[in-house]
């Protein structure tokens, strides 16, 4: 279910034969979208930590993020819009999808499916409808 | 008419705490969680909130520095009270560490406002509030400055209607709590303390404004179900009354079949009702099966009855006659864990059973395996909780048998090394004597309060059909020695004969 998710946050935009720009944005969007459900919840520092773990566990996708710890989540997110713009379509589509896998089973081995998968609706919305939900669990 | 205003109570979820607070919390109260780390405040705060926290009734959960959120909602996760369903739409958690990290303790206030009068939670939880007290006192603001924030905080929640909870971690009263605790409606202060290889729960309601509570400290355990608060029983003038049920009897007094119909003569018509009796004796005498034939005896005559096995680890087989009751759900069993018990809790057990079995026969077996499933901090105040335990329970209507068991000692007459003897209304003694080169066993009826009963010694075997009590053997003499005589134109000793079994 998460998979779909993500397939359905990504969208259209991010479709096979998008280009790298479209891809890049839906991605960019899709993670602003659950960093704004999750950071009330655990906080600006925690929030950058599981980013960047998520990072590190889709790192046969990405490089080691070389950003500082004052990083902010905006900076961060910035960083990765122009290392997805820098790949080919195909490979930025299948880096956004192997992060946002990454970052949910993160939250899923931290804090359990059901809450994950209430985190991921609120950011989001359901998988039926495109439409990402403006509640969130904060 | 009465246009006073009516203080709604708010029943907490948590076993036993409401009846320390009379009833429940006060809505729109200003309460303080407080007590060590790792004494359970979070979970009780949790506990609290799912419990009350619904649609219509939201809460708040902020967290402040202490434990990260992620772990909270990790662990938290693992008791059965944490109803994932109520997350966001019930329930919403907020982080506060980075308002409090970028600004200080006003913009901390400023951010719980700001969330209460967009989510308009009926309870709001800060944990750990001591965090933004300390971060105060770092920026020197003091403890005026400290007061002077709670009393803010304290007034704008309740002016938003919302019944809140401030968690802080306290080891003792300091002048900072005292400031804090000031402003408080209602203040629970939790501890723990390790003795021994045993560790023992505390919960105190130091205050609490605006209704009566039951004072002093009551034991509580954390299990997969969260906190259960075990209140310490207190006996009322009516209990203590019945406690004295011997002075109590009245011509309709009710007689209680033992089970053993010669020792119900002995006894001058059986136990009275109401009654607590003391059968003590050594390892292997049969008091164990007396008791089960009293626990019979109530099963044959529709009694339910309960058993408080210290002895034996539950499920283990105790002899196939109570196996057997207990299999028929004749006989409740009271699950006894070693060596972290408190009487409470044990009371609690009890008195809940009987109250949901209607059971009115009690068998507590043994008193020493009962001092030994305490934790030793409660050892220490066996004899006068044992007394309120009595008290309780045959004010509840029951009658108990507990056993003691004594080594035979041939140069004095005792019959429980707690002092037991005095508490009960009864007691029946058993002993080992050498005849001829054999073990013989005897019982007597030392005393029943208010009742004309034997003061014979008896020989009794024990038989597969159960206790044989032997015909009168007023030509023995010298029982109590261990070393009985037979006058010199006495018959040959011969054993118990069953008289009635």
């Amino acid at each position: 279910m998460r998979n779909e998710m993500i397939q359905s946050v990504l969208g259209e935009g991010a479709a096979e034969g998008a280009n790298a720009r479209a891809v890049a944005t839906a991605t960019v969007r899709a993670l602003t979208l659950l960093f704004d459900a999750v950071k009330p919840l655990v906080g600006n520092l925690a929030l950058r930590a599981l980013y960047v773990r998520s990072l590190h566990l889709a790192r046969s996708s990405f490089e080691r993020p070389t950003s500082s710890e004052t990083e902010s989540p905006d900076e961060l997110l910035a960083s990765l819009k122009r290392d997805l713009l820098s790949r080919a379509p195909a490979a930025a589509r299948g880096a956004a999808e192997a992060l946002l896998s990454a970052f949910a089973d993160l939250l899923v081995s931290l804090i359990g499916e059901s809450l994950t998968n209430r985190l991921l609706h609120s950011a989001w919305g359901s998988p039926a409808t495109d439409e990402p939900s403006l509640e969130k669990l904060q | 008419m009465n246009d006073k205003v009516a203080i709604r109570r708010l029943p907490t979820g948590v076993p036993g705490l409401d009846a320390l607070l009379g009833g429940g919390l006060a809505e729109f109260s200003f309460n303080v969680i407080a007590g060590a780390p790792g004494s359970g405040k979070t979970t009780l705060a949790h506990q609290i909130m799912f419990a009350l926290a619904n649609p219509e009734r939201r809460a708040l959960f902020f967290t402040v520095l202490g434990e990260p959120p992620l772990k909270m909602l990790r662990y938290q996760q693992q008791y059965s009270f944490f109803d994932i369903a109520k997350v966001n739409d019930s329930i919403r958690f907020i982080n506060l560490a980075d308002d409090l990290i970028t600004g200080n303790f006003e913009r901390v206030l400023a951010r719980i406002i700001e969330e209460v009068e967009r989510f308009e939670p009926g309870l709001v939880f800060v944990d750990s509030f001591r965090s933004v007290v300390q971060a105060a006192q770092d920026g020197s603001d003091g403890v005026p400055a400290i007061q002077h924030f709670v009393q803010r905080l304290g007034m704008q929640l309740t002016s938003w209607q919302a019944t809140t909870f401030l968690i802080g971690e306290y080891i003792t009263l300091e002048t900072e709590a005292n400031a804090v605790f000031t402003v408080a409606d209602g203040i629970l202060w939790l501890e723990q303390s390790v003795h021994r290889n045993s560790m023992v729960r505390k919960i105190q309601v130091t205050k609490m404004r605006g209704h009566a509570t039951i004072a002093g400290l009551h034991t509580f355990r954390i299990s997969d179900d969260g906190v259960h608060v075990f209140p310490r029983t207190i006996i009322t003038g009516s209990a203590m009354a019945n406690g004295d049920t011997a002075g109590a009897q009245s011509e309709a007094q009710v007689y209680l079949s033992m089970g053993v119909p010669e020792l119900d003569r002995m006894m001058g018509g059986g136990l009275p009702a109401g009654y607590s009796l003391l059968i003590a004796g050594p390892s292997g005498a049969g008091k164990s099966l007396l008791a089960t034939a009293f626990l019979a005896e109530g099963a044959r005559a529709g009694e339910k009855g309960v058993i408080a096995a210290f002895e034996k680890s539950p499920g283990t087989s105790r002899n196939p006659r109570l196996d057997g009751l207990i299999a028929s759900g004749e006989v409740g069993v009271v699950d006894t864990r070693a060596l972290d018990l408190s009487i409470d809790e044990t009371l609690y057990t009890l008195t809940e059973m009987i109250h949901r079995t209607g059971a009115t026969r009690i068998v507590i077996d043994s008193l020493s395996g009962f001092e030994l499933a305490l934790a030793p901090t409660f050892r220490e105040d066996f004899r006068e909780s044992l007394y309120r335990m009595v008290a309780v329970l045959t004010s509840m209507g029951a009658t108990v048998v507990m056993i003691s068991e004594l080594e035979d000692r041939y140069t004095d007459l005792r019959f429980s090394p707690y002092g037991a003897a005095f508490l009960t209304d009864a007691i029946i003694v058993q002993r080992y004597v050498e005849l001829r080169g054999e073990l013989h066993r005897v019982m007597a009826v030392v005393k029943v309060r208010n009742s004309a009963h034997s003061h014979e010694l008896r020989l009794f075997e024990i038989i597969e059909a159960g206790i044989v009590i032997g015909e009168p053997r007023p030509e023995l003499e010298a029982l109590l020695t261990g070393h009985p005589r037979l006058a010199a134109s006495a018959p040959p000793v011969r054993r118990a004969k069953a008289s009635r079994s």
